[in-house]
């Protein structure tokens, strides 16, 4: 398709035949809620509520992990703090909602200026700071954020939380309400995704899988290595605490201690390792599969469900090498899989 | 003003030793195998939680208790370098995810079979009471502590550098593939490490136990201390370490005793943020573990 606009000429291959999947994808994501509600509540017994929130929380992992393995690819470093960037979204959410009276539309650009102004001012660590050190420069700041909001408790709330955030739906109708979070969380979702499939088969997305691969030869070839990391970790951080906003609306609070947990991170990083190697869509197979295995444990294991869980995932971790996507990949081969190496020089 | 000067010197020494004490262990696999030990935490745990499993569940004596729980915490670095570390060598990302999966998966264990309302008190007091020190006062376990704390330090440094396992260990954190060539068994040595690096944490943890309230997820703060004070002497590096822990120490007894009390974390927090933003490498290039 090329369309002569202001000008220019913009160009776009369209090509059908690859549609059927993404298509496959959207239709099975957007009739999940209606089939869990219609028969699987009958079948397993579980309230429509609780796996509906479980289907939630998918999305919420989905919204971190898609940013979060372009974040990993255009940096080429791994970072072990997304869920900082959620709880200074989620801050920014709820003090500027209930001391400021922001409302949710106001308060969504806040959160994403909020989490990519504070990415840009780290963004020199991407630079600096190489393999492990990066590792652990972004592991320490959610402990920073967590000891900071006990030490001003009455700005934060600590364990307590920040509550009296107005809600972003409220029919009256649980049921409905949680129905449409879900679908307005699974659009949050496809958008991200689209950009980042967008970015990741652009000339932008293949300069950043040089960067992953060899910072040293990406160099060579004449790409800005500094500024694209800079851009790619700002902007990333910033749709990353974007689930921050949408946790802190959900709920109608928001409590950073909970997460800024390492459990909480360690789930992220699952949904990202577990979803194949730097494979976007990969990440929304886990983060379905990670929510949903979560809920089932819930209900079956009641307090040893963590540890039932966690062993769980350690098991796959063993047996699935490439991840969910690697099931995939295995029958429709791709060229390139990105290396995600920690102790590189 | 005196008075607080004071505190601050001896705080500095009891709250560095202790440091110390927390991090010898992350920082010898650090330095030894070149990785990043994220399950570290459980082992604080095990220690203290087994020693009481063996002694109240199980009905050995509190000395065989102390022992068996050595011994557990032994089995458990053998198996985590066995089962996840070889596993995943080459897969770091995975590597990383794994071992924090094993740590919560103990934490919660632990959770579940000593949740905190059972109370777990281990007797470990050597010095009852309080030691004077001018116009500080310092509990003496604190103080017996950080003694012992030091004692380690000196053995293993001993060990290092005076016994051929330290010499080929020094030889491994120096240049692995090199140490290959000249018949090193890099595994078994690995092994070594990992239960060497395994002991000073649990004796430490037992040491505290009477004065630091135990709870199910200690672990974490007490694995944030080795974290901060290895990554502040250069991840791996012995001497480093050491200089790293004192003044990790003095900036949290010069906060708390001078600012507030629960600054004091967030302050070193800051501090080793800033240092490796512009010193990547801490205080000592971890070329080596001595």
């Amino acid at each position: 398709m090329i369309i002569h606009a202001f000008g220019r000429k913009y160009d776009w291959i369209i090509e059908p035949r690859y549609w059927r999947n993404p298509i496959i994808g959207v239709i099975t994501l957007l009739a999940l809620p209606l089939l869990m509600y219609f028969f699987a509540t009958g079948v397993f017994g579980i309230r429509p509520v609780a796996l509906l929130s479980a289907l939630i929380f998918a999305n919420i992992l989905a919204m971190i992990g898609t940013p979060l393995v372009l974040q990993i690819i255009g940096t080429g470093r791994v970072s072990f703090g997304p869920h900082f960037f959620v709880a200074v979204g989620g801050y920014t959410a709820a003090l500027l909602s209930k001391n400021y009276g922001f409302s949710p539309a106001l308060t969504l650009p806040a959160s994403f200026f909020m989490g990519a102004l504070i990415g840009l001012g780290l963004s020199p660590i991407t630079i600096i700071s190489r393999g492990i050190y990066f590792v652990l420069i972004t592991l320490l700041l959610p402990f920073i954020l967590w000891e900071l909001t006990y030490w001003r408790s009455d700005v934060f709330g600590a364990e307590t939380g920040i509550p009296g955030v107005p809600l972003l739906i409220f029919t009256g109708d649980v049921v409905l309400d949680i129905m449409i979070y879900y679908y307005v969380s699974i659009a949050m979702v496809l958008i991200l995704l689209f950009f980042t499939d967008r970015v990741m088969r652009s000339r932008y997305g293949f300069m950043m899988g040089v960067i992953n691969e060899d910072e040293e030869v990406a160099l060579s070839y004449g790409i800005d290595v500094a500024k694209i990391k800079v851009i790619t970790f700002t902007l990333t951080s910033g749709a990353i605490a974007v689930a921050g906003w949408f946790l802190a609306h959900y709920q109608g609070s928001f409590t950073g201690p909970v997460w800024l947990q390492p459990s909480f991170l360690i789930l992220i990083l699952l949904t990202t390792t577990l979803g194949g190697k730097g494979a976007v869509y990969g990440v929304i197979a886990s983060a379905y599969f990670i929510a949903t295995l979560r809920e089932v444990t819930r209900t079956q294991f009641g307090e040893m469900s963590v540890v039932v869980l966690f062993i769980i995932l350690l098991i796959l971790l063993y047996i699935l090498p490439e991840g969910f996507w690697g099931l995939y990949r295995k029958r429709r081969y791709r060229e390139y899989v990105p290396s995600i190496r920690i102790r590189r020089a | 003003m005196l008075d607080v000067a004071a505190l601050i010197f001896s705080y500095t020494f009891i709250f560095g030793s202790l440091y110390l004490g927390i991090a010898l262990g992350f920082t010898i696999i650090t330095g030894v195998l070149r990785i990043f030990h994220l399950g570290y935490g459980a082992i604080f745990l095990i220690a203290a939680y087994g020693t009481w499993m063996f002694w109240k569940d199980v009905g050995f004596g509190f000395i065989e208790s102390i022992v068996l729980s050595f011994a557990l915490v032994a089995l458990f670095s053998f198996l985590i370098y066995q089962v996840v570390i070889k596993k995943f060598w080459e897969m770091e990302d995975y590597l990383l995810a794994a071992l924090i999966a094993v740590f919560i998966i103990i934490e919660e264990l632990v959770n579940y079979a000593y949740p905190e309302i059972v109370g777990v008190y281990l007797p470990t007091t050597i010095i009852e009471g309080s030691i004077s020190i001018g116009p500080a006062s310092i509990p003496g376990q604190l103080a017996a502590t950080s003694v012992i704390a030091i004692l380690m330090v000196i053995c293993y440094l001993l060990i290092f550098t005076k016994t051929k396992t330290g010499l080929i260990m020094r030889a491994i954190s120096q240049d692995i593939f090199a140490s290959q060539l000249v018949g090193v068994n890099f595994d078994r040595m690995f092994i070594v490490a990992m239960i060497l690096a395994s002991l000073p944490p649990a004796i430490i943890m037992l040491l505290i136990a009477p004065i630091w309230a135990l709870n199910p997820f200690i672990g974490w703060p007490l694995f944030t201390y080795a974290i901060v004070v290895s990554v502040l002497g250069g991840l791996g590096n012995l001497r480093g370490t050491i200089m790293a822990s004192y003044i990790i120490g003095f900036i949290h007894a010069a906060v708390g005793f001078s600012l507030d009390p629960r600054l004091m974390l967030l302050a070193s927090l800051v501090v080793v943020v800033a240092v490796l933003v512009f010193r990547p490498e801490g205080l000592a290039r971890a070329e080596t573990i001595w």
